[in-house]
């Protein structure tokens, strides 16, 4: 399979983040050669999320964290989500895994922990090609 | 078919009393409180849900995560599972709901065991509506005409299983099949078309709910073979819309299966080619060999090409028969060989003799054919044709049952497992030698030569075939041979050569599928007889146009008593062949006595003149030559040197004749 060169695309749907926090996820977009665009939930409406491959939720930011991910998926049923919380629990790691996030992980600090969280959900996960398969 | 769970957890009293609950739910639970007891529950019975625990080993172990790996290991994909735990922590969920490496989860759910048994019914329910997804409601029914159960079409794919456990294959493939036609209401499914060690084929008709019928050919097989086969027909097949196109693919713990549709066709009256030889008709089998030639065919070879650098035309070939570096070795081709040649012998007036490095048939009135030993052939690289070899994309094995057809005579494969680049003129061998070997009718074993002649004469792939010679159930294979060649030639060049060599190959291939141990009928034995035929006329037409392609270069003997020539493996010697060749060996150059030859290699007194002691010299020398000399009509390497016994001349080169 040839691999893309185009830069990874990651959004952060989260306005209202820490700005020190979105500095850290900046860096460790940027180690690994990825863009980063930052939209706030109100923008949300009139994003393209196929245009990612990689979609961030700030699970602090937002109570409806289970209809974002069912939005974003209804428009892009191969969307990569991962949702970083300030309050890691195991419910709502369930919670939100079983609405389809890719990914669950504690909002650290740390760039090696957001990195490596990154790394895991780096790949937009490969799909059959979507011809019918002929002999 | 029950609903069926495995729960695993190493608490006694919890599994029981869990277990006891979902049973009461109307569950079948399978117990097992340790992690070896799973992985033998999971690998003997069939399971639509496993509920595992996470701390399998050490209850109080934080880093013991068993449980989990469990559930993350790649045997058990296929099976839905739910983990439970007295521990949940969010790096656990993250680890079982994450996507793997395979882009499936792990587990589907995650439970922790405080949330009460209520909490678990609700989540077993959930995985049977949403992950297990099979067609409870399915009717299923089978061709009256056939013998046919899921426990039969177990048994077919996994015949040495103890009754007990084939029950549960049995209910594995219902399960593929109730999940596969999860839309529908009911399916009839037909006779199996084809089968081989790990897979079969059939057609199946189903009915939805509103009353549309759609037709399918559903292959089923064992599944990191059948994955392999789909993986390799995504990437190779042709994209013509008209071709048998992929449906729908399903996986179990030990299954696979997929379901493939014939566009246009009529599913009822589709035949496989072997059906449509038996009808006898020329005119409908040419058009369909037309179809599979110039439509079907055409279109795999077109996918690409590669000139295959390494190996020689023949090694490629036996690769494609079985008879590739892995599989049998030459020495048990040759052994299967000779015990054809005697199974076969008393079948008819023929007598036939394999020995010395030649096999003759001596018919009834005829002088004998003495041809060169067939297997020797197969073994040697093709000098003219070594490398580079041009190979085509290629659907694998062609048989007589794995080409369907239908009233209109257009073809389809259904076979994808062997998928991929072959010798160009590999798929027109493999048709012609069904047509030949396996389709084709004669009285006997003179019909046979007289036909085998005809095949073998041409020059060149588009010239005629004398048709009208041959006896009269022989003719429409001729006019199809003739169609299959014109063909090849168009495609890959007119010389028949390495067309003939893939014949041969071929026929050697199938003859060494003979096993000695297993009880033949007439009509197979009669088979192998025109095999032998075959490939000796074949061998000897070969023979007469590349008189250099037996192999060539010095003979070389390592330690471990493996001759080679050149850098040909002629196989390995034992016992007094390899003493025989050893004492040659030592003295290369200089004749070797027949007193020192006999003294050394048999420990005993050699009296000049001994019939006995002269026969068993003369029997070991036989039977090196046939082992290490590529052509046995002429002694190239163990030379008879006259009144003074014999020398190993270890060039091959110089003098020829015994």
């Amino acid at each position: 399979m040839i691999q893309s060169t185009e830069p990874k695309k990651v959004l952060v749907l989260d306005s209202q983040s820490d700005p020190y926090w979105l500095e850290i996820l900046r860096g460790a977009v940027s180690a690994l050669r990825g863009a980063i665009e930052v939209v706030s939930a109100t923008d949300a409406q009139r994003m393209r999320w196929r245009d990612y491959d990689l979609i961030i939720l700030d699970a602090g930011v937002f109570s409806d964290l289970l209809s974002i991910i069912a939005w974003i998926l209804s428009q892009d049923p191969e969307a990569r989500i991962v949702v970083f919380s300030p309050a890691p629990s195991w419910k709502q790691a369930r919670e939100v895994m079983l609405a389809g996030a890719t990914d669950y992980a504690r909002k650290s600090l740390h760039t090696e922990h957001i990195l490596s969280t990154l790394k895991k959900n780096w790949t937009r996960q490969t799909h059959e090609e979507n011809y019918p398969i002929h002999g | 078919m029950k609903k069926t769970i495995l729960f695993m957890d190493n608490e006694q009293d919890f599994l029981d009393v869990h277990s006891r609950l979902l049973e009461h739910a109307g569950y079948q639970v399978v117990r097992a409180c340790s992690l070896k007891e799973a992985k033998d529950r999971l690998e003997e019975r069939h399971v639509h849900l496993a509920i595992l625990d996470i701390r399998m080993a050490d209850e109080d172990d934080e880093q013991d995560i068993s449980g989990l790996l469990l559930a993350q290991q790649e045997d058990y994909r296929p099976i839905p599972k739910i983990i439970l735990t007295a521990y949940p922590s969010y790096e656990y969920v993250r680890d079982a709901l994450g996507i793997a490496a395979d882009g499936q989860p792990p587990a589907v759910n995650f439970l922790d065991k405080d949330e009460g048994p209520e909490a678990l019914l609700q989540a077993v329910g959930r995985v049977f509506d949403q992950h297990v997804l099979l067609n409870w409601d399915l009717d299923i029914h089978w061709d009256p005409r056939e013998y046919l159960s899921f426990l039969h079409l177990a048994g077919l794919l996994q015949s040495d299983l103890a009754d007990e456990v084939l029950v549960y294959r049995a209910d594995e493939l219902e399960h593929l099949v109730r999940r596969l036609f999860g839309d529908y209401r009911q399916i009839r499914i037909g006779r199996v078309f084809w089968r081989d060690r790990w897979r079969f084929c059939l057609p199946v008709l189903a009915q939805s709910p509103q009353g549309a019928t759609d037709a399918r050919i559903l292959v089923c097989g064992e599944r990191g073979q059948l994955r392999r086969e789909l993986e390799q027909m995504r990437e190779l097949a042709p994209r013509t819309p008209e071709g048998t196109t992929l449906d729908n693919t399903i996986e179990t713990m030990h299954f696979g299966a997929a379901t493939y549709v014939l566009p246009d066709a009529d599913i009822e009256t589709v035949q496989t080619l072997r059906d449509l030889v038996g009808e006898g008709r020329e005119r409908p089998l040419k058009k369909a060999f037309s179809h599979l030639l110039e439509e079907v065919l055409a279109a795999w070879h077109q996918r690409g090409q590669r000139v295959e650098e390494e190996g020689d035309l023949t090694s490629l070939y036996r690769g494609w028969v079985g008879l590739g570096s892995d599989d049998l070795s030459r020495t048990e081709v040759e052994r299967r060989v000779k015990t054809l040649t005697q199974e076969v012998r008393p079948l008819s007036a023929v007598d036939i003799e394999y020995a010395n490095g030649e096999l003759a048939f001596h018919f009834p009135s005829l002088a004998p054919l003495i041809c060169p030993d067939p297997v020797a052939f197969v073994y040697a690289p093709l000098k003219q044709y070594c490398r580079p070899v041009v190979c085509k994309i290629s659907p694998g094995q062609l048989t007589a049952d794995n080409v369907l057809i239908d009233t209109e005579q257009r073809t389809w494969l259904t076979d994808f497992a062997h998928a991929g680049q072959a010798p160009q003129w590999w798929d027109f061998v493999c048709l012609e030698a069904i047509v030949r070997f396996d389709l084709s009718q004669a009285p006997d074993l003179l019909a046979w030569q007289e036909f085998e002649e005809r095949l073998v004469t041409p020059g060149g792939l588009a010239d005629r075939l004398q048709a009208q010679d041959v006896v009269p159930d022989l003719r429409t294979s001729v006019v199809l041979m003739e169609q299959i060649r014109r063909q090849a030639g168009s495609e890959a060049g007119l010389d028949p050569v390495p067309y003939y060599v893939g014949l041969l190959v071929w026929a050697v291939g199938a003859m060494a599928h003979y096993d000695p141990a297993i009880l033949y009928t007439q009509a197979e034995k009669m088979r192998g007889a025109h095999l032998l035929l075959a490939a000796a006329m074949l061998a000897r037409r070969l023979g007469e146009t590349l008189p250099t392609a037996l192999p060539g270069g010095t003979l070389r003997l390592d330690e471990d008593g493996t001759v080679w020539i050149g850098d040909h493996c002629a196989g390995p010697l034992v016992g007094q062949e390899l003493d025989l060749l050893c004492c040659l060996y030592e003295q290369a150059g200089r004749p070797v006595s027949r007193k020192t030859i006999f003294e050394s290699i048999f420990g005993e007194k050699y009296l000049a003149g001994d019939a006995d002691q002269e026969g068993r010299i003369n029997s070991l020398i036989r039977r090196l030559r046939v082992k290490v000399e590529p052509a046995s009509s002429r002694a190239r390497y163990i030379r008879t040197v006259k009144k003074k016994g014999y020398c190993l001349v270890a060039s091959g080169e110089g003098r020829n004749g015994r």
